[in-house]
Order: structure tokens, then C-alpha cells, then sequence
């Protein structure tokens, strides 16, 4: 069934976000090249004079600046296809055959009887080809240039009238080039392979039907009466419910995240004793990029009142909020926007279509047979007109779907129009309201939203691969920078060190704020030492120099956390996994992101090569 | 010369390699197991003592390619994969991404398959943590399933480890039968097919279910072998025969009475004396067997009386001395009847009967020399018997053993039988909105109860049987209520409810 997404962060517009990103990136970037020249001009002061330190900053700033604006890109291309024939001789067409033996053996590592089998498809494909990607731009950008300055053949490029930012600038070119042609043909095989994967469809025995209790028979040849129940095959560890009414229409239920089309045209009713069997059509709602339409949310309380937040009901996790049952406690969505050029009559006949993923919280067990009665209703946030859409019965963190009707016919007779009655400027508010007392609702921002046309899986799909390339063009920017200054293997182990960060980016900022538990690694190896557990305080001398030291180490931590870029934010996957479309404003603020790391990193590794005696 | 030299050399070296590869064959040859009919071959020593110790990774279960090739390609770092998969997972659970959580699971049972506490916690996470969080019953149900399966996983892997088959009965039979759920969970345990298979419906209850993997835990002990650590013998060899008894329990909670339900009572208490006739072993090593504390019991009183035929009088004089050396106020609390004692002289005599024990070494102290040496040989034996009544007395109490035996008795009797019948048919009735047959089905129940109380009076005492009838007078009142009537003042089990009355108050006051 549909499932929400998580967004425990919410994505700014591109454009809101910008301009405070590139003050604080052009501030940080500022700051960065002033303490390298004060240090640059210390540290030659100490060796000479301060003044002719100054000049000599001052012809290294010039040169440097004109290395970076004479740069040409016909020279720039030309060592970029040297670097991709380096990387064809390096045989870097074996990842490709290693993510095809990936593919292949896919099925041990792919839980069958998932019940969201497109989530773990789309996870594993998207997960398998991002660690190949990335080691692979680990080894390509970090062994490349050492070796080419151990071996001398650096010097068949460095005599020739090359720029050292032509040489860095050259090899990240060429290294993404190859790196991006390796993912395209991952990206086409993963798309082969899901599709083909998770096409399937069903047989139904149209014998093996049932009358649902209640429903009265009449003979085979009229046609029977009343609704008819089943299930289909079994295929891919699951099957459907089928029912079917006496005019033989079809109702395939939601399994496994998805159901079927099933025509009867004329195999309806089955003459008695017949063996007819008929197929259900491929799949639908497996692989979706549905196009949400967030609002914001805010609470009233249990006697109408606005307030900050719902109620708490002591969940580990707060990123839902809960409303109280039987009581005036409302969940209010306010969605902006909502006209009738994004909402089109004729693309939702039936109405306006919401889609919800709510939580339950049972103070008391109840009914435990039926859902927890709630309400949904529209409002107009101007006027304060009212109408109820549907009284339905909540499934916790399943998903539901419901339509708000273009027309109400509301309690005092007359009809009212939805958009031109209940939206304000175009805002349009939603309520949520739990019926039944003592029982409790949970909804986060993200939990409502409408549901505007689907945008093209295939598309989204590549997008997702294109927060990969992202990826690997910072990994590939890492792994020259450190390369122009440090040998092979210990350029690959600072790019490794770096990607771990940048994977684990959360984890770093909790230990750098000192919010992780079992505090930082000098208190962390007393512990592993002592055998302590996480939650018990150290007590002692030791537990006072240990935080110390930690304390000094956090800053360099939070430093570090500080100057790599969070790679985990560039996975996409959770989106596709989803069935969501990635938003347009994510894809564009860490594009941003990886350019405002690429364009220093670039500049550092050129000053750093620059300053090599190959170079020079 | 050098040329030869080094020749002769190489030829030594040549020679002393195939002389060890003799013992080497002997000893490291591998063994190949019975095929189609075709005999295999025991191997080499360390093969065979591989396979007397069940030291091979094959002896502790199948193996899964795709297990090892994951646990090749961490390249040694296993433990931190596990670390870090782990973590995910506890992550995954927090923010209730039950698709990723179920896939990391099965990530974590790939990379650490024989570490038995995975299956057992994350088994048991699935079917209790993750199972409550849903709210439609459906979806609880299938998430305990899950954790059974994910336990049947592990015994594939884990063939010789009884404790998951344990794990698995527990789950089937404790899980779905004691739930909140539990008509819904029956239910739908009985219709699930695919966790079935072909086993006809009859034998799809979730109690006999469990019972047969307890059996099969209990049978891996017994013939194979293995140990079993979770819990003591006593307790793990008492849950098969406790499933027949739920299983009895449930059947009249769905409304199986008269012969059935006998049955099934005298079924469950066969089961339960043969599980008194099983050795069990305590944890100082000694072996007992329940149902042979009444022997020992009599052996002491046997043994008591072979002491006092050593020397007539002697305990009677013995007695009488410590009687004189009591107190006025200890000797008046001894000599009032127990039913007429205040407080303290319940207390007192307490003390009184404690004062004037004579004990077997203390009569052996006052024998005459000459008969000392068999008096001690006679105690030693009444002491060896007294401690063996202790242990069993104690494992007894563990398993509540006098509790179920006596029940599975009652149960089967007719009284009991007829009264459990007419308040199911009340409830029935009731949930009908059929008030009065209600009232007249819930008179007769309470009246059979009333006969099987009067046989049985400690029943009273038990607060199993305390709560149930006293839920059942709840019920009782709601009916009544319904009439606008009140319990009368002379109500058949008013003795129930004065002595829930007592207790309640009694805990109000601690």
C-alpha cells in the first residue's frame, strides 16, 4: 500500500536557500585562502625576511591566479582522455562485470518474502552501484598521479607547456568521464534488472472463487448474486485477494505495495464446473514517482486551542506528533498553491486526491477488530467553511487514500465548489481528527500531502543516479587533491578516511557535539578497556583528563565534520525507493554543494602540485 | 661437485615430502559422506574427530553460499559489519522502517548465522516489539509469524542448537495462545496456509503446534546430545505437557465442552504424570523425578521409625524435656486447637512447635554408645531422603505442579464441565443482547461452581481460579445490571468474593 516518506529535514526552495549558502560559502572560502596566505607568509617569514616573503606571496598569488584564468580546456580535454586511456588500461571495465555478477546473485541477498519488495530492489541496486562507484573512483583518482610521479612519466607531461591546474583540473575530467560511463551502463542494467525483476502477474482459477457469507447464490448460467471472493496464485512469495460482483467487475487488493488489473469480459460467470483461468496484467503502483504536494502542519489542542505540538506519548522518536481522540485536538495541514492549473478536474475525476500515513497510539486495547474511527475535513482558512470528506478507520503506517470531492453537498442543502469555496488565495486547509476517546492519532508534516500527477519513474530513477555521480565527482576531487601531494597508498587511505566521514556524517557531527553516547575516543578506549557500559559515568582522575582530551579532540572533529562534504545527503535512494519524485529543489542545492567543495578542492590541489618540484 | 650436491639435496627433499605425505594423508584425509546408495568414507583422523566432536561447520547446520560469501568479502571485518548492521537495525526500529529493518536482519543472520542469540533476540524482537507496534491485527499477526520463520531460518542453519526449536514452540504456543489477540491469532494461525503447508486443520492449533517443537528441542537433549541453556530441565521438559493443558483451556474458551473437552483434560493429565516419571536433572548434579516425593516422604517416615526402634522412649523423652523448658505463654498457645488461636499464640505456638523438635542428631546424640554408629548410618539416610523431598518439593514448585495436576482432575469433572458450559452459553447469550437466557445459562454455571468449590475448597485459594470466577461475577453483575437488579445479599459464591475482598485489602495495606 502507499507509504509516506520520512523527511525528518525539511527541503528549502533552491532559490531561498541560496544566496544565505554562497554568503556563507564565499565567507568560509575567504577566510580559508586568508589563513593559508598568513600561514604561507609566516612560515616563509620565519625562513627569510617578511618582506620578500610578502613579494614572494604576492608573485604566487599573481602566477596562481593567472595559472587559474589562462587555463586552457583544449589542453584541459587532451590530459582528460589521457587520463580516461590510463584508466581503459587499467581495466576499469571489470567493475562493470562485477556489478553484472552483482546483478546476477542478487536473488541470494533479496528477501523474496519482503512485503515492499520495490523498496528493497530499488535499495539494493542503488546501494550496490554506489559502493562500486565510489571504490572505484577511490582507486582511479588516488593511485593515478603517484604513480605517474614515481614512475617519471609525469615528466613527458610537465615539460611540455602544461599548467599544473590544467594537469588537476585534466585528470577529474577525465576520471568522471570514465566514472560516468561506467554509470550510465549500471544505471541501464539496474533499470533492466528491477523492471524485469518485479514484473510479474498472477493466474486466477475463476472455480476457486467463493460467495462471501451473505451472499446469495443463483444458478451458474444466470450469474450469481452478491460479491465472490478469492485469491490468485501465488507468485513472488505472495498473492491477491480477488473480489468480483455479480457484473463481474474486479477488485484485485494491495499486496506486497502494489496490485493488478483483471478484466472478466465475457469469462463472467464461469459456466459450473469450468476450469477457466485468467491472468491478471503487470503490476501497478511497484514503481511509481508520485509528485507530493506538501503543506504545513499545526496543532490544536484537546479543547481547540493552537499549540506548539501535539502530545507527546513517549516514543524514543519525536517525529511524530499525537492528537487526542474524542476531543476538539486537530491536525492541521495548510497546503499552499493549490489551484486549478497544478490540480486539473479531468486528471483526478473522482476528486482531490490525499494520500495520508498515519500513526495509531492505543491507550486502551478497544476494538481491536475495527481501525480507530477518524475524521478528514476541508476547510477554508479565510472564511472557516467546513465539510467533512470521510469518516474512515485508521491504519497505522500502512498508507490510505481519499478524495476530496470537487462538489459538497453540504448539511444545509445547496452545493459548494472546492476551489472556489474552500480555497483562499490559494490556500487550502485539511483537518485530521481522531473519533474515538482515550485513543490517539500521530502525524508529522510530511504524514498528508496531495497528490499531484506522477512524474516518470525511468526519470526519476536516473535522477537518483545522478545524486551518485555527485558522489564520485567529489570522491574523484578528493582522491586528486590528495594525490598531488601524497603518495598512492596513503592518498587512497586520506580519500578513504574522507568518504567514511562523509558516509557516517551524522555520526561524526553527534561525536563532535559531544551528544554521542560513551562520550569521544580517549573516554571510549577507557571504556572498551574497563569493559564499562555506555550509560555508566567514568569517575576518577581518568574520567577528568579523558574528557579534556576529548573535549580538544571534538573541536578537531567538528573542524573535520566541517570541511567534508556529507555524501549521505547525495543518495537519492530513499526517494525512488519510496516512489517519490526527488524534488527539484534537493538536486539543485547539493549540485551547489558539490560545486562550492569542487572549486576549492580544485585550487588547493593545483596549489599543492604547483608547488612540487615535478612541477616546477 | 656443487652441481651434485645440490641434486642429492633436492632428491632428499623430494623423498621426505612424499614420506609426509603419508602421515599427512592419514591424519588430514577429508570424509565423504554416504551418497545414492554409495558408501563414503570416515576420512582422516582430524575428519573423524571432526566429526565425533561436531567440531565442522557442517556439523552445526546447512550452509548458505550466500552466508559465506559475505563473510569472505568483509575481508576480516566481520565483527564490525555485525557492529554496524546491528546499529541499523536499532535505527530502523526507532523510526518504525519495518521493510529496512527486516532486511538488515536478514543481513545480520547472513554475516553471523551460528551466533545463536541473533536468531533468539531478533526472533523474538519480530514477533513482541515489532508485532505490537501495528495497529490492525492482521499485520501484528503477520509480523509474529515473521519472527517464527525468522527462528525457522536459524534452525537451518543451527540444526543441533534446541533452543530455537524452543524459541519456535514458545512463540507458537505462548505467544499467539496468551495474547490480547489471542481469538484473533488462533484464528488466523489455523487458516495459514502457507505457514502450514499441507498439515490438516485439526492439528493447526497453536498449543499443539508448539508442543511438537518443544518435543523436538527436548528430543535434540535426549538423543543428540545437545544442551540446552536457556532455562533448567524442570522447566524446559514441563512446557510440552503445559501446552495440553492450554490447549484445553482453549478449546473450552471456544466453546468445547462435555467428551471433547474431557478428553482433552485426560489427556493433558497423562502427559503430566509422565513428565513427573521424567529423570530430571537438578543443578547439584542429583536426578529426581516429580511424581516421587510421596515415596521419599514415606522412606523418612520409615527411616523415623527405624531411629526410634533403635531406642524406644527416647524421643518421647526427648520432647518432654523441651516442652518443660517452654514458656507458660508457649505451652498455653501449644495446647490451644490451631482454629481457636488469637495472633500471637498462632505465633507462639509456631515458636513452641519449632522449640520442641527433636531431631534425628539429636537423638543419636542421647543414644547409648554401642548403638550410635547404626543411629547415624539411619540418619545419614533420613537425611539423604529429606533433601531429595526438598528438591523435588522445589522443582515442584517451579512448574506448579500440584496446581496443574489437581486441575487437569477437577476439569474433568462433570460439575466442572457443566459450569464452564452454561457461562460460555451466558456469554454467548449476553453477546446476543439475549438478557434473561443470558441470566438463566450464568444461575446454572454458578451453581455447578458452587459444587465443585464445596469438593474442592482450596480452590478458593488460587488465584487463577480466584480471578476467573471472580470475572466471572463481573460479568454476572453487568447482566443483572441490565435488569436493573443487584447481586442478592445471599449470593451462591459470596465466599469468593469476600475472600478476593480480604486479599485486595490485605495488599492495599502492604
Amino acid at each position: 500500500m502507499i507509504l509516506g516518506m520520512v523527511l525528518e529535514n525539511e527541503i528549502q526552495p533552491f532559490f531561498d536557500w541560496l544566496p544565505r549558502a554562497a554568503m556563507g560559502w564565499a565567507i568560509l572560502v575567504s577566510m580559508l585562502a586568508l589563513a593559508g596566505i598568513v600561514l604561507s607568509w609566516l612560515v616563509l617569514a620565519l625562513r627569510g625576511d617578511p618582506w620578500s616573503a610578502l613579494a614572494a606571496i604576492k608573485r604566487a598569488v599573481i602566477y596562481g591566479v593567472q595559472d587559474l584564468f589562462g587555463l586552457s580546456m583544449r589542453r584541459t580535454l587532451a590530459l582528460a582522455w589521457l587520463a580516461v586511456k590510463e584508466s581503459i588500461r587499467r581495466r576499469v571495465v571489470v567493475v562493470a562485470a562485477v556489478f553484472v555478477v552483482v546483478l546476477l546473485f542478487a536473488g541470494w541477498f533479496l528477501d523474496p518474502s519482503s512485503a515492499n519488495p520495490a523498496r528493497l530492489y530499488l535499495s539494493f541496486v542503488l546501494t550496490s552501484s554506489s559502493y562500486l562507484v565510489l571504490l572505484l573512483a577511490l582507486f582511479l583518482s588516488t593511485l593515478s598521479l603517484p604513480a605517474d610521479i614515481k614512475n617519471r612519466t609525469i615528466y613527458t607531461i610537465v615539460t611540455k607547456p602544461v599548467r599544473a591546474s590544467e594537469i588537476v583540473l585534466g585528470r577529474i575530467i577525465g576520471f568522471v568521464a570514465i566514472g560516468t560511463a561506467l554509470l550510465m551502463i549500471m544505471a541501464a542494467l539496474s533499470y533492466v534488472f528491477v523492471v524485469r525483476g518485479l514484473n510479474h502477474t498472477h493466474e486466477v482459477a475463476l472455480a476457486g472463487l467463493e460467495p462471501e457469507a451473505g451472499a446469495s447464490l443463483t444458478n451458474g448460467k444466470t450469474g450469481a448474486a452478491g460479491r465472490w471472493k478469492g485469491s490468485t496464485a501465488k507468485v513472488q512469495q505472495h498473492r491477491h485477494e480477488v473480489r468480483v460482483d455479480a457484473s463481474g467487475t474486479v477488485w484485485v487488493e494491495y499486496d506486497h505495495g502494489h496490485r493488478h488489473r483483471l478484466s472478466l469480459a465475457g469469462k463472467w460467470p464461469p459456466p459450473a464446473g469450468s476450469r477457466v483461468v485468467v491472468e491478471t496484467g503487470p503490476p501497478e503502483g511497484l514503481l511509481v514517482a508520485r509528485v507530493p504536494v506538501y503543506g504545513k502542519l499545526r496543532f490544536l489542542d484537546r479543547n481547540g486551542k493552537p499549540t506548539d505540538k501535539g502530545v507527546n506519548i513517549g516514543e524514543e522518536w519525536n517525529y511524530r506528533s499525537y492528537i487526542e481522540g474524542g476531543t476538539m485536538a486537530t491536525a492541521v495541514w495548510t497546503f499552499d498553491n493549490v489551484t486549478e492549473q497544478r490540480f486539473r478536474r479531468n486528471d483526478f475525476p473522482r476528486g482531490l486526491p490525499v494520500e495520508m500515513t498515519i500513526s495509531v497510539f492505543r491507550s486502551y486495547k478497544g476494538d481491536i477488530d475495527n481501525g480507530i474511527p477518524g475524521t478528514l475535513l476541508v476547510r477554508n482558512p479565510r472564511t472557516g467553511l467546513e465539510a467533512e470528506i470521510q469518516i474512515f478507520r485508521a491504519k497505522k503506517l500502512t498508507g490510505d487514500v481519499h478524495e476530496i470531492p470537487w462538489r459538497f453537498r453540504m448539511p444545509n442543502g445547496g452545493e459548494k465548489d472546492l476551489l472556489r469555496d474552500f480555497v483562499a488565495d490559494g490556500k487550502l486547509e485539511i483537518l485530521l481528527r481522531c473519533l474515538e476517546p482515550g485513543q490517539y492519532f500521530g502525524a508529522a508534516e510530511p504524514d498528508v500531502w496531495l497528490r499531484a500527477s506522477d512524474a516518470s519513474f525511468a526519470w526519476n530513477f536516473f535522477q537518483g543516479y545522478f545524486g551518485i555521480w555527485s558522489q564520485m565527482v567529489l570522491v574523484i576531487g578528493f582522491g586528486v587533491m590528495f594525490s598531488t601531494l601524497l603518495s598512492g597508498p596513503i592518498a587512497m587511505l586520506a580519500t578513504l578516511g574522507t568518504v567514511s566521514i562523509g558516509l557516517f556524517s551524522d555520526f561524526i557531527h553527534q561525536l563532535s557535539a559531544g551528544k554521542a553516547l560513551g562520550g569521544g575516543p580517549v573516554e571510549s578506549m577507557i571504556r572498551i578497556v574497563r569493559q564499562d557500559n555506555l550509560s555508566t559515568d567514568l569517575t576518577g582522575v581518568q574520567a577528568v583528563a579523558a574528557h579534556v582530551i576529548d573535549k580538544v579532540v571534538q573541536k578537531g572533529l567538528a573542524v573535520v565534520a566541517a570541511a567534508v562534504p556529507d555524501l549521505g545527503r547525495f543518495g537519492y535512494a530513499d526517494f525512488i525507493a519510496d516512489g517519490f519524485k526527488i524534488p527539484a529543489d534537493l538536486i539543485a542545492r547539493q549540485t551547489a554543494i558539490m560545486l562550492g567543495f569542487l572549486l576549492p578542492l580544485l585550487i588547493v590541489g593545483y596549489i599543492l602540485l604547483r608547488n612540487r618540484e615535478v612541477a616546477q | 661437485m656443487t652441481y651434485r650436491r645440490s641434486f642429492v639435496r633436492k632428491v632428499i627433499y623430494v623423498a621426505v615430502i612424499a614420506g609426509l605425505l603419508t602421515p599427512m594423508y592419514w591424519l588430514a584425509r577429508p570424509g565423504i559422506s554416504d551418497v545414492a546408495g554409495e558408501a563414503g568414507d570416515p576420512g582422516g583422523m582430524l575428519a573423524q574427530l571432526r566429526d565425533r566432536y561436531q567440531l565442522g561447520q557442517t556439523s552445526l547446520g546447512e550452509i548458505d553460499p550466500a552466508s559465506e560469501t559475505i563473510k569472505l568479502s568483509v575481508l576480516g571485518m566481520r565483527g564490525i559489519a555485525a557492529n554496524i548492521l546491528w546499529t541499523k537495525a536499532g535505527k530502523y526500529q526507532i523510526k518504525k522502517d519495518w521493510d529496512s529493518l527486516s532486511a538488515t536482519l536478514e543481513q545480520i543472520a547472513k554475516v553471523q548465522p551460528n551466533f545463536i542469540s541473533v536468531w533468539r533476540y531478533q526472533a523474538w524482537n519480530l514477533s513482541y516489539n515489532c508485532s505490537a507496534e501495528f495497529d490492525d491485527y492482521h499485520e501484528r499477526y503477520r509480523w509474529v509469524v515473521k519472527g517464527i520463520n525468522y527462528l525457522k531460518e536459524g534452525i537451518q542453519h543451527n540444526s543441533r542448537e534446541p533452543s530455537l526449536q524452543w524459541n519456535v514452540g514458545w512463540v507458537c504456543s505462548n505467544k499467539i495462545g496468551k495474547a490480547d489477540e489471542v481469538k484473533q491469532y488462533r484464528r488466523l494461525f489455523k487458516q495459514d496456509n502457507e505457514f502450514h503447508g499441507s498439515t490438516p486443520i485439526e492439528e493447526r492449533d497453536n498449543w499443539r503446534v508448539g508442543r511438537k517443537w518443544f518435543i523436538e528441542a527436548e528430543q535434540l537433549v535426549d538423543r543428540d546430545g545437545a544442551v540446552f541453556r536457556d532455562t533448567t530441565p524442570v522447566v524446559y521438559r514441563s512446557d510440552a505437557p503445559l501446552c495440553l493443558m492450554y490447549y484445553a483451556i482453549a478449546k473450552e474458551a471456544d466453546g468445547v465442552f462435555g467428551d471433547v473437552a474431557r478428553r482433552t483434560w485426560r489427556t493433558a493429565a497423562e502427559d503430566w504424570r509422565r513428565y513427573g516419571t521424567i529423570d530430571i536433572p537438578t543443578y547439584d548434579d542429583k536426578i529426581i523425578r516429580l511424581v516421587e516425593k510421596e515415596l521419599y516422604d514415606e522412606r523418612v517416615k520409615q527411616l523415623q521409625s527405624e531411629l526410634d526402634a533403635i531406642e524406644p522412649r527416647l524421643r518421647k523423652r526427648l520432647y518432654e524435656e523441651k516442652l518443660a523448658r517452654l514458656t507458660a505463654v508457649q505451652r498455653k498457645a501449644l495446647e490451644t486447637p490451631p482454629e481457636r488461636r488469637t495472633k500471637d499464640q498462632l505465633r507462639l505456638a509456631t515458636q513452641a512447635e519449632a522449640l520442641t523438635q527433636v531431631s534425628p542428631a539429636e537423638m543419636a546424640r542421647q543414644m547409648p554408645i554401642d548403638r550410635r554408629k547404626k543411629a547415624h548410618e539411619v540418619i545419614d539416610q533420613i537425611e539423604q531422603a529429606k533433601m531429595m523431598t526438598e528438591r523435588i518439593e522445589r522443582n515442584r514448585s517451579v512448574v506448579g505442579w500440584y496446581y496443574w495436576k489437581s486441575r487437569a482432575e477437577w476439569e474433568q469433572e462433570d460439575e466442572t464441565l457443566c459450569a464452564r458450559a452454561e457461562i460460555y452459553a451466558g456469554d454467548q447469550a449476553f453477546g446476543d443482547a439475549r438478557v434473561v437466557p443470558a441470566r438463566e445459562a450464568y444461575d446454572r454455571g454458578l451453581a455447578a461452581w458452587r459444587k465443585v468449590l464445596d469438593r474442592h475448597p482450596f480452590l478458593i485459594g488460587w488465584s487463577p481460579i480466584r480471578n476467573e470466577l471472580i470475572n466471572v461475577i463481573n460479568r454476572y453483575k453487568v447482566i443483572l445490571a441490565k435488569r436493573e437488579e443487584k447481586l442478592p445479599s445471599d449470593f451462591i459464591l459470596e465466599d469468593v468474593v469476600k475472600r478476593d475482598d480480604l486479599i485486595k485489602t490485605a495488599a492495599e495495606r502492604k
